[in-house]
């Protein structure tokens, strides 16, 4: 823009009187308003304020009900010298301890939530795609690959579980496979082995799969392959979430949420 | 009859009633407006709206809910702090007297233990719905960005409110976080004291957790609020289809 004024100037007449100086640059509203704004606008006194008063109540209501109904955990005095088997983190982080049985602490509980956060905060600027706002799922094969990632999310994330139970799983496997035994491999590089590389190659390789059947059925656009992957993301969240709270009882064993053990369940008797 | 109306009108005539009311009822469209511009509280709001905006199942009111929690939870603590002592010694037997000896002390701690667990899971909701609404978009990518510290800040202040009732539950649930973050590569050792203030979860915690919980972490969080409501009316009020 500005860069166009020196050429107007010369354009000017040469006995021009009054010339214009460009004082600001306006941006133009990107938002334009629809032609009719009296048709599809509303006031937000009564329609929205009304809305947010009856969500309000509604939910006073149902939290306040549900403090009556339901007592909050107080197990005995903290005691640093009784550890209470299992031990869990809030249920909101149980994702985050479910990672940890299965590979080193430092990849599962700081890189990988770290890595995903900070990712997940650069979406809408690796997604440059500006339509498409403003509704559900606008293409059609946006809503198949959010269904597709979070099937595949959900059956990949229980099978691994499961898998990594068992003597053959990679915990298990990697413990008997004997990589001190390998040339330049000492104790610490063996474990770097077993907690850092192989898991992380496993999880690579799961997204990439993801990555590269949704390229191959779908051919998605940036957007269409960020809903894979955030998708991904959320659905491991709750998935691992469920698992680590419902299905980790003694020494963090697989168990069915029944047979958790008396201190993991809720509506604990009143103490004292 | 003349006698009543009179009386009403005189009083909704006053000085006293026009310095606090400055408009009529709000049933014109006039004073629709005015209601909203005048009043600190409701002019987060935009005076107009597109019809559009309104649609529960667009929002699923996510957002205001997470705001909503978090009002619950600053009502709620900020009296539960009348009774509650960040002191190994009397934390726990404090809040055992909540649940058994203090009016209405139950369902306090009830109140503020749940509308916590529900604002982590109505602010992780409303992140999956601004996503799946592609919403994040031009120009609204940074407040897409506060969001992200905002859903922080949410772990970081239910985390710390974690450890306040000094029981097992609470002394264990710690451990296990801080020991993910001694794990921390290269600074590990440092980040586990910073947090708990000692090589064991002791005093030191407590009242580190205690001040991050009560005023550390709120004010960062009403501070990324208060930018992430401006940036939602200068961004053009929330998205809608172009
Ligand atoms: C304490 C946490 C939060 C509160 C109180 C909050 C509050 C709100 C409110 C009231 C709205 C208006 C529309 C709606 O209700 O959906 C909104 C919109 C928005 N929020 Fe949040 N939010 C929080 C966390 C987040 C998070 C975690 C993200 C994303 C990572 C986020 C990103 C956005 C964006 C981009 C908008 C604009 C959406 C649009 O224009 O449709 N917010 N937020």
């Amino acid at each position: 823009m500005t860069a166009g004024i020196p050429s107007a100037r010369t354009a000017l007449p040469p006995d021009a009187q009054k010339t214009q100086k460009l004082l600001d640059l306006v941006k133009g509203d990107r938002y334009a308003r629809s032609e009719a704004p009296e048709r599809d606008e509303v006031l937000v006194w009564p329609h929205l304020v009304v809305i947010e008063a009856i969500a309000a109540a509604v939910f006073l209501v149902v939290l306040t009900v549900v403090s009556i109904a339901v007592r909050s955990p107080l197990e005995s005095l903290a005691n640093p010298a009784q550890t209470p088997n299992p031990s869990k983190a809030p249920w909101y982080f149980l994702n985050l301890q479910e990672l940890l049985l299965h590979m080193n602490v430092a990849l599962a509980g700081v890189v990988l939530p770290g890595l995903a956060l900070t990712l997940v905060a650069t979406i809408p600027y690796l997604d440059r795609d500006p339509t498409g706002v403003g509704r559900y799922f606008p293409t059609t094969k946006g809503k198949q690959i959010c269904i597709f990632s979070a099937l595949y999310t959900t059956i990949v994330e229980v099978g691994l579980v499961f898998w990594d139970n068992t003597y053959w799983g990679p915990t298990q496997l990697l413990a008997r496979t004997n990589f001190e035994s390998l040339p330049l491999v000492d104790t610490n590089k063996a474990t770097i082995i077993r907690s850092w590389i192989i898991p992380s190659i496993i999880i690579l390789v799961f997204i990439g799969i993801l990555v590269v059947t949704t390229i191959a059925a779908w051919k998605p656009t940036t957007r269409e392959l960020i809903i894979a992957l955030f998708t991904a993301f959320a659905v491991s969240y709750w998935v691992l979430a469920i698992i680590g709270t419902g299905f980790r009882g003694e020494s963090q064993h697989l168990v069915w949420p029944w047979n958790l053990p008396d201190i993991l369940k809720p509506n604990p008797p009143p103490v004292g | 009859m003349r006698q009543e109306q009179s009386i009403g009108s005189r009083i909704t005539n006053s000085q006293v009633w026009k310095s606090f009311f400055r408009h009529g009822y709000p049933d014109t469209e006039r004073n629709a407006a005015l209601i909203v511009v005048s009043n600190v509280f409701l002019h987060l709001h935009p005076v107009r709206l597109k019809r559009h905006a309104l649609r529960v199942t667009y929002t699923f009111c996510l957002g205001g809910l997470s705001f909503f929690f978090f009002l619950v939870l600053t009502v709620t603590g900020a009296l539960l702090m009348f009774y509650y002592v960040p002191s190994v010694n009397q934390a726990y037997q404090n809040v055992r007297d909540l649940d058994t000896t203090v009016s209405f002390g139950i369902l306090l701690r009830n109140m503020h233990r749940y509308a916590a667990h529900a604002m982590v899971i109505s602010v992780f909701l409303h992140m999956m719905r601004v996503f799946y609404t592609g919403s994040y978009k031009p120009p609204r990518e940074f407040n897409w960005v506060i969001g992200v510290g905002l859903l922080t800040v949410t772990f970081l202040l239910s985390f710390t409110g974690y450890l306040l009732p000094w029981d097992q539950l609470s002394l264990w649930a710690v451990t296990v976080g801080t020991n993910i973050a001694a794990a921390t590569p290269l600074l590990g050792q440092k980040v586990q004291y910073l947090l708990i203030g000692g090589p064991t979860i002791g005093q030191g915690a407590l009242i580190r957790f205690y001040t991050l919980h009560v005023v550390g972490l709120p004010l960062v969080a009403s501070v990324l609020m208060v930018v992430h409501f401006w940036r939602i009316r200068k961004d053009g009020n929330i998205s809608a289809p172009l």
